[in-house]
């Protein structure tokens, strides 16, 4: 693949790479490369960058190089990842309770897809919270 | 042998120990004349060192004598006498005048001294004054005298000029009452006055304070009296907060969104911007 | 029975003397207080009459609930204790818990009572009416001047690039260069002709930068010609789906309805073309990949054209309009459609699917999703 994702190295660089980008989403995934769900994440997170490029920017987060957001976004989950789109976090509905971020490891490149075409739709639509396609209560439990 | 006078008067007081006659013990005296009046019991203990003065006999037949050493530095006031005073100038010794006594025969048969009123030599002026032994006041004249300024010895009324309030609790006895010689009336107005502000103003301080104290007592009387039912401490052990207890306090580790939403609430809460975190991160450590 | 009846309300007739008549007499005195109360409450004149306190003072410990003062700051922050000690200090509380201002204190302004009211209310309406005029021509102006502006600019860059460009020949030169080129006298005129043409237009951009400025457009120097283009669009759609709406007399509902297929005739009309608008889009990634105007693509293909349309054969472009089709279970075979996201909507709102249907995007051969998830007004 020619396309990587990108890493941001400090809070400042996350704080920056989502306020320059006036008409995409970023979607921040944070948590371990080396970490196996993460591993499981970045291979969707990849396969499906190339396909979003248009509307959304994916980039990577070392939650231990950049320990600022654990607390304040509640990064305990191994892998997790979150929407913003200018400069605003936006929440799906995911069936899962947690409507702030995915925190586990999506393997349907699609899936996650349609997650984020839905996200996009509704965050240039102004809505701070929408509903994923699909209902991962079933699949992913606490 | 002898027994220490305080002890002696405790084991007096049980009845351990015979009463002699001979030594009447002069705290005890004390004691039995402080359960007299009611108004105000002042407690005296018994082992008061009232014997500091050898002469202060509380002996109705016995002549009270205020003794003073003959220092000559005695009427300055900014000379306080001190045991050397007393060994190099001895003690000033009472010599009344034969009219002196006769004036004052004639003004006591007339006058009759109340209960807890004492007779007492002054050795300065060489005449008699009288002091309420319960609450240290005195006067020249009897206190039924129409012409009587009963008034507190002039030592504690230094004191109380000076701000010192501590002598309050430890009369002493070798205290002169203010001079009422028309020459210093103007002085003694002043002095009056003075002492009578002074007063106003303590008592009304007390006063104040009171009030609060009550207010405050009132409140926190009200508070125990109502527990609200829904308050944690009204069903479990926890001990009873104000209002502003459980109150998360700026600084406290916290998340980033509203960590009291629940429910639907729960769900509807967005985290704020990695800025606004950065920012908020940035505080705490300057705060700290 | 009416024997009873008369024994009985006997017995309580011959009871009834000793207690009644105090309590008669109770009542009275307690209308009777009430009547005063009231007449003090409700009469003009003593609420006109300040001092003359007829109401009751509370007394301060009657309030319940107060605590006492613990902190007076905690981390910079004051705490008001929770009492009525400050309070009581501007005012007090009569019997019935109402709070009473003290009256010295209140501020009158003498040029109050010369206010007219009336006059001034009537003044404020046709002002309003101006300010909307305003706005109004002051929007068409913005596209019109946006619209002059674009011709200047270049694609890709902002207002502040293009002042550059246009200025840039001339500041490049120093004082001995333009003494050199004198000399040398009138052997380039051709380059002189352009610089002098840059020399206008960088005028023209200044002037338009200005105005925009003025009306509080604070950031027209950071625009970008795709930003200005977007805007242009956008009002432009916003004119035709006004003009189309108001002939046909429909309510908003169905006007914005109109719009929605507008759109999707320009979108269709445009689909035609896949290969440029590829290229458009890829050269947008850098300033607003939304925001394109597909007809526009084609000049903006030589500037950042460097990645081969190979590598996004199927990218997904969430401002094309979405078709879908349905099934009512999973094991059907039959599919239903294509229909469009409105038509979608309007189903789902009419609660035409009760139990939800399977559906999926048009074109895509993806995972059947309910239609209870999908929000379709996401894709209107």
């Amino acid at each position: 693949m020619s396309y990587m994702l990108q890493h941001l190295n400090n809070g400042w660089q996350v704080d920056q790479a989502i306020l320059c980008e006036e008409e995409r989403l970023t979607v921040i995934r944070f948590g371990h490369d080396w970490d196996p769900t993460c591993m499981a994440m970045d291979e969707t997170l990849m396969n499906a960058a190339e396909k979003l490029k248009n509307f959304c920017i994916i980039y990577l987060v070392d939650i231990t190089e950049v320990p600022d957001f654990n607390k304040m976004y509640e990064l305990y989950d191994p892998c997790t990842v979150m929407f913003f789109y200018r400069n605003k976090h936006i929440m799906i509905d995911l069936g899962t309770g947690n409507n702030n971020k995915i925190n586990w490891a999506m393997e349907d490149t699609q899936e996650f897809i349609d997650i984020v075409e839905t996200v996009f739709r509704g965050a240039r639509k102004g809505r701070g919270l929408v509903v994923s396609p699909k209902d991962y209560s079933t699949k992913y439990r606490y | 042998m002898p027994l220490p006078a305080g002890l002696l008067a405790r084991l007096k007081k049980r009845g351990l120990v015979k009463v002699d006659d001979n030594t009447p013990d002069e705290g005890e005296e004390v004691f039995a004349e402080d359960y007299d009046d009611d108004e105000r019991p002042k407690p005296i203990p018994e082992e008061e060192p009232i014997e500091k003065e050898q002469e202060t006999e509380f002996d109705e037949n016995r002549e009270l004598v205020h003794e003073v050493s003959a220092c000559p530095n005695i009427m300055n006031m900014y000379h306080s006498c001190t045991k050397f005073c007393e060994e190099r100038w001895g003690k000033k010794e009472f010599s009344p005048s034969e009219a002196m006594i006769r004036r004052r025969d004639r003004t006591l048969t007339a006058h009759p001294l109340p209960e807890k009123w004492r007779e007492v030599a002054d050795t300065d002026t060489n005449r008699y004054y009288y002091w309420n032994v319960h609450t240290d006041e005195v006067s020249w004249l009897p206190p039924t005298h129409p012409r009587a300024k009963v008034t507190f010895p002039a030592e504690k009324l230094k004191n109380l000029l000076e701000g010192k309030e501590n002598v309050d609790n430890e009369p002493e006895e070798d205290e002169q009452p203010v001079m009422p010689s028309i020459d210093d009336s103007d002085f003694e107005a002043l002095e009056n006055q003075i002492r009578r502000k002074a007063r106003e103003k303590e008592q009304e301080q007390k006063r104040e304070k009171q009030k609060k104290e009550r207010r405050g007592e009132k409140r926190k009387k009200a508070d125990e009296d109502t527990l609200d039912p829904m308050d944690p401490a009204s069903y479990s052990d926890i001990a009873r907060g104000s209002w502003s207890t459980g109150l998360e306090r700026g600084g406290d580790a916290k998340t980033g969104v509203d960590s009291t939403a629940s429910g639907p609430l729960f769900q509807q809460r967005p985290y704020p911007s990695p800025g606004a975190i950065l920012r908020a991160n940035r505080k705490l450590e300057e705060q700290e | 029975m009416s024997k009873r009846k008369v024994t009985f309300e006997g017995e309580e007739n011959f009871e009834i003397p000793d207690a009644d008549p105090p309590k008669i007499s109770k009542n009275e005195d307690e209308s009777k207080e009430k009547s005063g109360r009231f007449k003090d409450k409700h009469s003009l004149d003593s609420d006109e009459e300040d001092g003359g306190e007829k109401y009751e003072l509370m007394n301060e410990d009657d309030i319940e609930g107060q605590e006492n003062a613990t902190i007076d700051y905690d981390d910079g922050i004051k705490i008001t204790p929770f009492n009525m000690e400050e309070e009581l200090e501007e005012g007090h509380f009569d019997t019935q818990g109402t709070y009473i201002f003290k009256k010295e204190k209140e501020i009158h302004d003498n040029w109050l009572d010369d206010v007219e009211w009336q006059k001034i209310k009537e003044v404020a309406k046709p002002a309003d009416d101006d300010s909307d005029e305003d706005e109004q021509t002051e929007s068409i102006d913005k596209i019109a001047i946006y619209k002059s502006m674009i011709e200047l600019m270049k694609p890709g860059e902002n207002v502040n690039k293009a002042l550059r460009r246009l200025g840039g020949g001339k500041s490049n030169m120093s004082a001995s260069q333009r003494w050199k080129k004198k000399k040398k006298g009138d052997t380039n005129t051709e380059t002189d002709k352009t610089s002098t043409k840059n020399t206008e237009h960088l005028n023209q951009l200044t002037g338009f930068a200005d105005k925009l400025l003025q009306n509080g457009h604070f950031e027209i120097y950071q625009d970008t010609y795709e930003k200005m283009q977007f805007t242009i669009k956008k009002a432009e759609d916003d004119e035709n789906a006004k003009k189309t709406a108001i002939p046909e007399d429909m309510d908003d509902d169905d006007a914005l309805d109109m719009f929605g297929d507008n759109l999707d005739k320009d979108n269709k009309d445009t689909k035609g073309d896949t290969d440029t608008k590829a290229e458009g889009r890829e050269t947008n990634g850098e300033s607003g990949p939304v925001k394109e105007n597909p007809t526009q693509s084609d000049t903006n293909t030589a500037d950042t054209n460097d990645k081969p349309e190979e590598t996004a054969p199927n990218m997904v472009d969430p401002t094309a309009e979405v078709t879908w089709e349905y099934k009512w279970k999973e094991e059907e075979e039959e599919l239903h459609g294509p229909f469009t996201s409105q038509q979608m909507l309007d189903w789902t709102e009419d609660n035409y699917f009760p139990d939800g249907v399977l559906c999926r995007k048009v074109g895509k051969e993806t995972r059947f999703y309910s239609s209870k998830r999908i929000d379709f007004d996401l894709y209107t």
